[in-house]
């Protein structure tokens, strides 16, 4: 079972959006990606971590990195207590890919677990302002290219679930 | 004009406080890595080669561009080689704090500009946010140094796409520049992922990456194909970079808060 943890930050998209859109997107894909009938994989959906590591200026409710990494370590702790092994990290924020990659790395050396990331970016999701109109749109019904978003996340879930575990449950074997 | 007579640790506090174009120079920060590489390639290869960088930059540069040099990041994040001997690594927010203070102390000697110039890909991350951190406090203007050359020969997309540990390229670089710190009969290629795999799931640059450890994608260390190196291509490629480098850095050079401005480019 993989466990997903949704990231979304909040920032200024323009006057027609609200602060929390990247919030909004991201749970409707995966929601949406959660329950397609061919995903084939048991998924715990996280409720989103909310932060933003961008610049004070644009973003709302910005943080430090240091913050940002102990609430991602602390929740994926967490999700080791209860069994997990797999954790996604689906994030939709431009300004906190990094920091995402950065986290995973560091938790799959320090706790042994499989940490992956999956950007909105890569999958068509843009939140620049030339693309106001299309997430408008898709906040307010259900639109072709956020399902078919939504079914890529869900393939890209599958390829996940059906990766190998991690030998000696991921503990780094010292090499002389 | 010599690195040496660039790098700032090399300068009385005096001189740096006399320096006439503190405001408008860049200063470059080499960050490394003092990791395995393989059994063939030294454990200091990425801060050699910030070093390397630095050397040949420095002699190509006109003599009157306002360019300095701060001392290099010599350790870096290099925990995804945890299990491999010969690595020294610091964490992510000793790197991020390191990065902080010297960008204090550049600020406080008045410099505006810093330019990072990174040798470790294990680094990239951290850096990408404590730059910009750094940026929207310090009122500084950074930027992560790319030399944008296109290689000749070009690499194969295969080792383009997943040669980026102790292969070809890095190889041949350190043949062109230290061949007595090179073991050939040791170099082996061995790849994380191909390009033609099943699926989208790769251990870079892909729509859902995986974060690994060295040993989770590699048994001997190595991401690439260091058999195909040569000194021949690394000479070459050696120069390529530091065009580009040295043309990147003339282009900082010649803006002011954006707007282009002459340079000497003799």
């Amino acid at each position: 079972m993989l466990a997903v943890v949704p990231i979304a930050g909040m920032a200024d998209h323009g006057d027609e959006l609200p602060l929390d859109v990247e919030e909004q997107v991201l749970m409707r894909l995966v929601r949406g990606a959660s329950v397609m009938r061919d995903v084939g994989v048991r998924v715990l959906l996280v409720p989103p971590l909310r932060f933003v590591t961008g610049a004070a200026n644009t973003s709302a409710f910005a943080v430090g990195p240091p913050l940002a990494h102990a609430f991602i370590d602390e929740v994926c702790a967490s999700l080791a207590m209860a069994g997990f092994r797999k954790i996604v990290l689906c994030n939709a924020s431009a300004d906190n890919e990094s920091l995402c990659d950065a986290a995973a790395r560091d938790i799959r050396i320090a706790r042994g677990l499989q940490l992956f990331c999956v950007n909105l970016g890569a999958l068509g999701v843009d939140f620049g302002l030339e693309n106001a109109g299309r997430l408008k749109d898709a906040l307010e019904r259900d639109t072709e290219w956020l399902s078919a978003a939504a079914r890529r996340l869900a393939a890209l879930w599958t390829e996940i679930a059906k990766r190998a575990p991690l030998p000696d449950s991921g503990k780094l074997e010292v090499k002389s | 004009m010599s690195l040496r007579a660039r790098y700032l640790p090399a300068m009385s506090a005096a001189r740096i406080a006399a320096l006439p174009d503190k405001a408008d120079a860049w200063v470059i920060l080499t960050t490394g890595a003092i990791e395995q590489h393989g059994p063939h390639l030294p454990v200091a290869f990425d801060s050699l080669m910030g070093q390397v960088w630095c050397e040949r930059i420095a002699a190509e540069l006109p003599a009157d561009a306002a360019c300095y040099f701060a001392p290099p990041i010599t350790l870096g994040k290099s925990n995804e080689h945890t299990g491999f001997p010969g690595t020294l690594s610091i964490s992510k927010e000793t790197l991020r704090l390191q990065l902080h203070a010297i960008a204090r102390q550049l600020g406080a000697w008045g410099f505006a500009r810093l330019a990072v110039l990174n040798t470790h890909g294990g680094n990239s991350s951290v850096l990408d946010y404590t730059l910009r951190e750094i940026a929207d406090k310090c009122s500084m203007e950074i930027v992560l140094l790319k030399h944008g050359a296109r290689l000749e020969p070009a690499l194969s997309a295969q080792e383009e796409a997943y040669g980026f540990h102790a292969g070809e390229l890095e190889t041949s670089w350190l043949l062109a520049v230290l061949p007595e710190r090179v073991k050939m009969t040791l170099a082996v290629c061995e790849y994380p992922a191909r390009l033609d795999d099943a699926g989208e799931l790769r251990p870079e640059c892909a729509p859902a990456t995986f974060a690994w450890a060295s040993q989770d994608v590699s048994a001997s260390g190595v991401m690439g194909d260091a058999t195909a190196a040569t000194a021949e291509k690394g000479a070459r490629w050696i120069a390529q970079i530091t065009a580009g480098y040295v043309a990147r850095i003339l282009e900082l050079l010649a803006r002011v808060d954006g707007v282009p401005r002459s340079i000497s480019t003799q």
